[in-house]
């Protein structure tokens, strides 16, 4: 027995021994970001997966890029990236870019006008399948090309955000790599996993569910990057993601799980770093039958979901869950859009009032404090998504809400999968889910207006229809004036709020955290990679017996 | 052993097509479409999706599709993974080495040193020191192994910054020799595999302890002590060797447990093997990978279990000479 335990000892020591002197030597300049799902490609604007595009923004660059300003509007929020100055024709019909002579192609080629006007045949071009692209056709006739350096795109019509539509939507691709690709087999070609951009950082490697790594592009035309080397740790979760972070073992994650934030505010070495988002949550009533056929039985009217609207404290519900990392949504948008308005008429929390309302609507209380009409109980289905902790939360404290004016709800969490086919089949009550919106509040006619209520979509899924809101997004998109676009706009959320297809939930401001030897300066609301090649490391290496310097 | 070894080939055979076909019915069953969270958002939906079931036949009736995966998994063939868009033979090779690299030392460590810890309880049976440490055994089976692998990890990962709480490698790290590598692989897997050894090691020091009582009062333990053979000796000549069948036979039941367990441990760790991306792939419902992984699964439970079961024959001569 004493063999026994004497061997384990040695084994043991030899283990501690060999692991710390022989540590994973990860360089003073390299920064691992932690992410708890990883993409399937790298190309931009050809993948719906969040990391996917951030992979493809770091690795492609575009002709203009939008300033902290986050302002869509004509070409004042932008500056020049790929493209040093661009002019606009007298009719506002067509922009012409002048490429900065330093841009150059990972592989050393110089990028020119042509590889701008082959991304925009790729991309607008059916077969590769783009929805950016299909949005991109719909304001943007062609490009063409004068001479290496200019590249000229020719609009269909004018619109206050027709140099957005371009600027934000269109990387170009290298022609002479991509040429010969057959437009409907890019996402699948080796390629798109293995890219050659011109952005500020460079492909290195991809172990998919792993780890990508990145290398700073010594000859990207706005600066080298100051660090060496970017790695995205891909954790499996979400909350593993965090414990990366919290354990040392990665620099960085962009949100932090709200129940995190306590344990990380605890580690002196770790900062968390407040993030302004275009997140919301809200809750939406599907204003269906699941067929449908017929409105819903309860919430095809509008007098009982303003009466259930009336039932939730919002303020006290985002304080209890996100407590000051939250606030209250005030519409179909985010504070951040350039079209978002603190003014409007909200529908006030009154449960004396929803409860008048219900009365008048033919539910009376019963015995038990719930209510029912002609002997059918007022119940229904709240169903919320257990990847998020925090709706899940929103969920059960509405349920409450409910309870408190005498209606029966049914918490159904399920898994993202379960989820997502009730929002595309329509086939639920209503839901506690997030959106996140984009710098431009077009997105408003895309989420919430009549046309997006189509079978197995995702989008407008409680099928709210309502001309008013529709003309008004329709003008306020094509109002050359901001004050006239602005006053359009109020005219649609005012709307929007009145009829409540849903309860505008909250707005997150869920912070992102950091080592505090990376120097993270201000993050883009829209994309909080995009100032990455911006970041330092300073101080030493995270893990004590890890930060030799490496030669990468 | 030929005629053992046939025997429970077909029964893996039989195991690993009832487990398919049930993992073919319960994930084609679940609600949830696999392309509903890949799908880009503004493109339409319903065409993007029916060109996607068409690409993978997933429009045809679940009986045209059973015949097809039993055919493909005939030939070898186990599809493309929708979640990753690359061959399920190419995940199958990434996930299943580095799940070897848990579950091989977590059992070794984990049977050491519960037969080590099993033995000196028989041998201190009734006393308090063995009454305490079958307390702590029978504290950490009660505990599943998610909230063991969590505890784990907070305390020595975040807390207390010994070791990394994710991953086998550091992300990142650019290794100069084989021995940083190994290093670096030791310093990620001592929670991991230390939480599955700690499982392992309290199940089989239960079952050890349990055979060495039995086994010290039989008759040939009290004769060689007669004898005047030392108490060490005694254990290790007579009383280990008789227990090593009814180890073996532990270690055939324990393989599943183990399994699952490494699945809830890799994915607390972030461990990107054979576990977590199961997990992961039950999610997305990306059919192929699920019914590929369920498939290794049973046929690896299989094995071991036939493993352990002429482990236990050849170990123990009266069941030999039964059988």
């Amino acid at each position: 027995m004493k063999l026994i335990g004497r061997l384990s000892v040695c084994l043991v020591l030899a283990t501690t021994a060999v692991a710390s002197l022989a540590c994973g030597d990860v360089g003073d300049k390299t920064v691992v970001i932690s992410a708890g799902a990883d993409g399937d490609i790298a190309l931009p604007q050809l993948s719906s997966q969040t990391q996917s595009r951030v992979y493809a923004e770091l690795l492609f660059d575009k002709l203009a890029e939008i300033g902290q300003s986050q302002n869509t509007v004509g070409d004042a929020g932008y500056v020049p990236h790929l493209a040093a100055r661009w002019d606009w024709a007298r009719d506002s019909m067509a922009i012409t870019f002048h490429l900065d002579p330093r841009a150059k192609w990972h592989d050393g080629q110089a990028l020119t006008a042509r590889d701008v006007r082959f991304a925009f045949t790729v991309l607008t071009d059916p077969k590769t399948g783009s929805s950016a692209g299909v949005e991109l056709a719909r304001s943007v006739d062609s490009v063409s090309v004068a001479d290496s350096l200019t590249a000229t795109v020719w609009y269909k019509a004018r619109s206050p955000e027709q140099f957005h539509a371009v600027a934000y939507t269109l990387f170009p691709l290298p022609e002479h790599l991509l040429g010969n690709v057959p437009h409907d087999s890019l996402k699948s070609s080796a390629f798109a996993k293995a890219p050659v951009g011109s952005g500020p950082f460079t492909f290195v490697a991809w172990e998919q569910k792993r780890r990508f790594e990145m290398a700073a592009f010594d000859h990207y035309l706005l600066g080298r990057p100051k660090i060496d080397r970017l790695v995205f740790a891909i954790a499996g979760s979400a909350p593993t993601a965090v414990r990366a972070v919290l354990a040392g073992d990665a620099d960085f994650i962009e949100r932090m799980q709200l129940e995190d934030v306590a344990e990380a505010s605890r580690l002196p070495d770790i900062t968390l770093l407040p993030l302004r988002r275009y997140d919301y949550g809200v809750v939406q009533f599907n204003l269906w039958t699941a067929d449908g056929t017929a409105p819903h039985p309860l919430f095809g009217s509008a007098s009982m979901r303003r009466a259930l609207t009336m039932a939730v404290d919002r303020a006290a519900l985002v304080r209890n869950v996100h407590d000051t990392l939250g606030r209250p949504g005030l519409g179909p948008f985010a504070r951040l859009q350039w079209s978002a308005d603190t003014t409007l008429r909200q529908i006030p929390f009154d449960v004396a009032e929803s409860g008048r309302l219900l009365d008048v609507l033919g539910w009376k209380l019963g015995p038990r404090g719930m209510r029912s009409k002609a002997g059918q109980p007022l119940a229904f289905t709240l169903s919320v998504s257990s990847s998020s902790r925090s709706r899940v939360r929103y969920a059960e404290l509405l349920q409450q809400s409910f309870a408190a004016v005498g209606a029966a709800v049914t918490v159904n969490v399920t898994d993202m999968a379960g989820f997502v086919d009730q929002l595309m089949t329509h086939s639920f009550d209503a839901m506690v889910f997030g959106w996140t919106a984009t710098p431009s509040p077009s997105g408003a006619r895309q989420t919430w207006g009549s046309r997006a209520f189509t079978k197995g979509s995702p989008f407008n899924a409680g099928g709210w229809q309502n001309a008013t809101f529709d003309a008004a997004v329709a003008n306020a998109l094509t109002a050359m004036d901001l004050k006239n676009a602005r006053a359009h706009f109020r005219v649609a959320y005012q709307t929007a709020i009145d009829d409540a297809p849903a309860i505008w939930l909250y707005e997150s401001l869920d912070p992102a955290a950091a080592s505090r030897r990376l120097v993270t300066g201000e993050f883009r609301p829209d994309a909080w990679w995009a100032t990455v090649r911006s970041w330092d490391v300073t101080g030493p290496s995270r893990r004590p017996g890890a930060g030799r310097t490496a030669t990468p | 052993m030929l005629r053992f070894a046939a025997a429970r080939a077909r029964q893996t055979a039989i195991v690993a097509f009832v487990v398919t076909s049930l993992a073919f019915v319960l994930v084609h069953a679940a609600p949830g479409d696999p392309f509903a969270t890949s799908l880009d958002e503004n493109s339409n939906f319903a065409a993007a999706r029916a060109e996607m079931r068409l690409r993978y036949a997933l429009d045809l009736p679940l009986w045209q599709q059973y015949p097809m995966m039993l055919a493909n998994f005939a030939r070898g063939e186990f599809g493309t993974s929708f979640g990753e868009a690359r061959p399920v033979s190419a995940v199958l090779t990434d996930v299943i080495p580095d799940t070897l690299l848990l579950m091989v030392p977590a059992l070794l460590i984990g049977v050491l040193a519960g037969v080590a810890v099993g033995t000196w309880q028989g041998a201190h049976a009734g006393t308090w020191r063995d009454r305490a440490t079958g307390a702590f055994a029978l504290s950490v089976l009660s505990i599943p192994e998610f909230l063991l692998a969590l505890i784990a990890s907070l305390v020595f990962a975040v807390r207390l910054r010994w070791f990394p709480g994710t991953g086998i490698f550091s992300a990142g790290a650019v290794h100069a020799s084989w021995l940083d590598t190994v290093g670096d692989y030791l310093h990620h897997a001592a929670l991991p595999v230390s939480v599955l050894a700690l499982v392992i090691g309290c199940v089989v020091a239960r079952f050890q302890r349990a055979a060495v009582v039995d086994t010290l009062n039989e008759e040939f333990v009290r004769t060689a002590r007669a004898k005047g053979a030392a108490t060490r000796r005694v254990l290790v000549h007579h009383v280990l060797r008789r227990t090593g069948g009814s180890l073996f036979a532990v270690l055939g039941l324990l393989v599943p447990t183990l399994v699952g367990g490494a699945a809830m441990v890799e994915m607390v760790f972030g461990w990107p093997g054979a576990g977590a991306t199961l997990v992961s792939a039950v999610g997305s419902r990306d059919y192929p990978l699920v019914i590929a992984l369920v498939l290794v699964g049973s046929i690896a439970v299989c094995v071991g279990s036939a493993i352990a079961d002429a482990a236990a024959v050849l170990a123990n001569p009266a069941i030999r000479k039964e059988a």
